[in-house]
């Protein structure tokens, strides 16, 4: 039952999104506004659950008096806990093992997570930007992350994107096993080649120069038509995907030939 | 008003009414279509048919329930030949919703269709956060990145993580792939650095930015869009790994006439335009 009114639901989203491409109606800003609210409140709630908790909240280092008032979050807060000369698992709360009273008795065994203070007080500096006076200390964690991203993608940038790719570029001409393969390696070449004097703007685009950028300019119109038939072929790709929706599960409902 | 007048300003509703019916209608009345398989969708094949039965593959999951039109038929077709090839399938996310539609293929292939041991011949280890820190994380350790698997048991204790410390106990990776973090970042940090073979399965708006890297080699074949999906389910009947085609070919019909419609309506568009223009200049 359940099931059929979320897909009667969704039928009924489907189409007053659809209505928008009569006219814009209050049916269509109805779904609009739903989804932007869900959506928000949807990845708020995932972004706090899955990386600030796990990665922050849940491995910083709590007062025991304040780990001991809020129980049921135990697991994620203590390593283990030891009663009556017994250790158990951080999560015996949850898996039944223990009950809240057994844990108001049992020691909180906690590693000292002082590390974590760190990137707490990055995040609120954060924050400061909010107060003009010092909102210069905001740019102390945007230096770390900057840091940090360039750190870790610069070496992978270079191999994968520049070595790889430079090296796959320089192919033979002659002397590959087809003839095709020789005419496809020239046209990569010509490609390149071109569309690299396309980007130069140290000097002005005419004469021979000017002809190797038009002919990079082409290239790139190539480029750009194919990502964007690709794209085209996504988009119905997906509107397909809504009328299957339609036909299959929410018609299906109707003839009792769907779920 | 002549023809060409009234082509140039057509209320664009009808333009939408007509792509609407020309996806609707083979919907309603399916055909199947002949289909060339692409030298890409080869690779990826032969890719996988390369691996010896019983290897372990890791699967990602980078997509949510907005691309799973396109990336879902190409998951279960590659489910299905990895789970007959008796390979031991290790399943993650780098996205939240790549949980979701993990298990929702799982349930229906490993489960429902081939009846796989959880722990033994798969397991998930669901979504964790981090995006590409997380591939740089598992080609150090599994077992310190996924402490327990999507089940709450410690990830350690299957027998399928047994010998799997790292990365480098990994024999192939599939990205299923919609966006970032996907298959370019799986190249980046997993099969460049590690020399770690890899291919993709990725949406049809993916396709430009990942083919660089199968040219290169950086990535063996790429399963493009619902095209891709469909040429994958071919070829596996062809090799008798599928005995019926899927989702791939059923919603290519209906997506060739679409693209038919919209090649007619440029076409039209265009003629349309050049005509007005040479009359505008004659006046």
């Amino acid at each position: 039952m359940a099931e059929t009114v979320g897909i009667w639901f969704a039928a009924f989203l489907t189409l007053a999104i659809f209505s928008f491409l009569y006219k814009d109606n209050p049916f269509y800003k109805f779904a609009e506004h739903l989804f932007t609210g869900v959506s928000a409140a949807y990845w708020m709630s995932v972004a706090f659950w899955s990386q600030v908790h796990p990665n922050l909240f849940g491995n910083i280092w709590w007062p025991e008096a304040f780990v001991r008032r809020f129980l049921e979050f135990t697991y994620v807060w203590v390593d283990h806990v030891e009663l009556d000369g017994q250790i158990y698992a951080a999560n015996a709360l949850i898996d039944g093992s223990l009950t809240p009273e057994m844990i108001q008795r049992a020691e909180l065994v906690n590693d000292i997570r002082v590390m974590y203070y760190i990137p707490l007080i990055l995040g609120i500096l954060f924050f400061t930007r909010l107060v003009p006076k010092i909102a210069y200390l905001s740019r102390w964690p945007l230096a770390f992350v900057m840091g940090m991203a360039a750190g870790l993608r610069l070496y992978s940038f270079l191999q994968s994107n520049a070595m790889e790719q430079i090296s796959a570029t320089i192919a033979p001409l002659a002397g590959t096993p087809t003839a095709a393969e020789a005419i496809n390696n020239l046209v990569v070449l010509i490609g390149v080649f071109t569309g690299l004097v396309y980007f130069y703007f140290s000097r002005e685009h005419k004469g021979l120069f000017g002809s190797l950028s038009r002919v990079g300019v082409y290239f790139l119109m190539v480029s750009f038509g194919a990502a964007f038939g690709y794209t085209v072929m996504a988009r119905v790709s997906l509107l397909l995907g809504r009328f299957q929706f339609l036909i299959g599960d929410w018609l299906g409902t109707l003839t009792g030939a769907g779920s | 008003m002549d023809l060409f007048e009234k082509i140039s300003s057509l209320d664009r509703r009808w333009i939408f009414l007509v792509i609407a019916l020309s996806i609707l209608i083979p919907l309603l009345f399916p055909f199947t279509q002949p289909l060339e398989v692409s030298p890409d969708v080869r690779a990826v094949y032969e890719a996988l048919a390369a691996l010896p039965e019983g290897s372990t593959v890791l699967c990602s999951f980078e997509y949510g329930p907005s691309t799973l039109p396109e990336v879902h038929p190409m998951a279960r077709s590659v489910m299905r030949y990895l789970f007959q090839r008796d390979h031991k399938v290790i399943v993650m996310a780098l996205w939240p919703d790549g949980l979701f539609m993990s298990r929702d293929i799982l349930d229906e292939i490993a489960v429902g269709e081939y009846q796989a041991e959880y722990g033994v011949d798969y397991i998930n280890l669901g979504y964790k956060a981090g995006n590409e820190v997380v591939i740089k994380s598992i080609a150090e350790s599994f077992s310190r990145t996924y402490p327990v698997d999507t089940r709450g048991q410690s990830t350690t204790s299957w027998p399928i993580m047994h010998g799997i410390e790292n990365l480098a106990n990994i024999d192939f990776i599939f990205s299923l792939s919609a966006g970032y973090p996907g298959t370019v970042e799986w190249v980046q940090y997993a099969a460049d650095p590690y020399n770690k073979p890899m291919t993709t399965g990725c949406t049809a708006v993916q396709v430009t930015e990942v083919v660089p890297y199968v040219r290169s080699g950086q990535c063996a074949g790429i399963l493009g869009g619902l095209a891709g999906a469909a040429e994958f389910e071919v070829l596996l009947m062809e090799k008798g790994w599928l005995t019926e085609l899927g989702a791939g070919n059923r919603g290519m019909a209906a997506q060739s006439v679409a693209h038919l419609v919209l090649v007619a309506f440029i076409i039209i568009g265009n003629v349309a335009f050049y005509v007005e223009r040479r009359r505008q200049r004659k006046f």
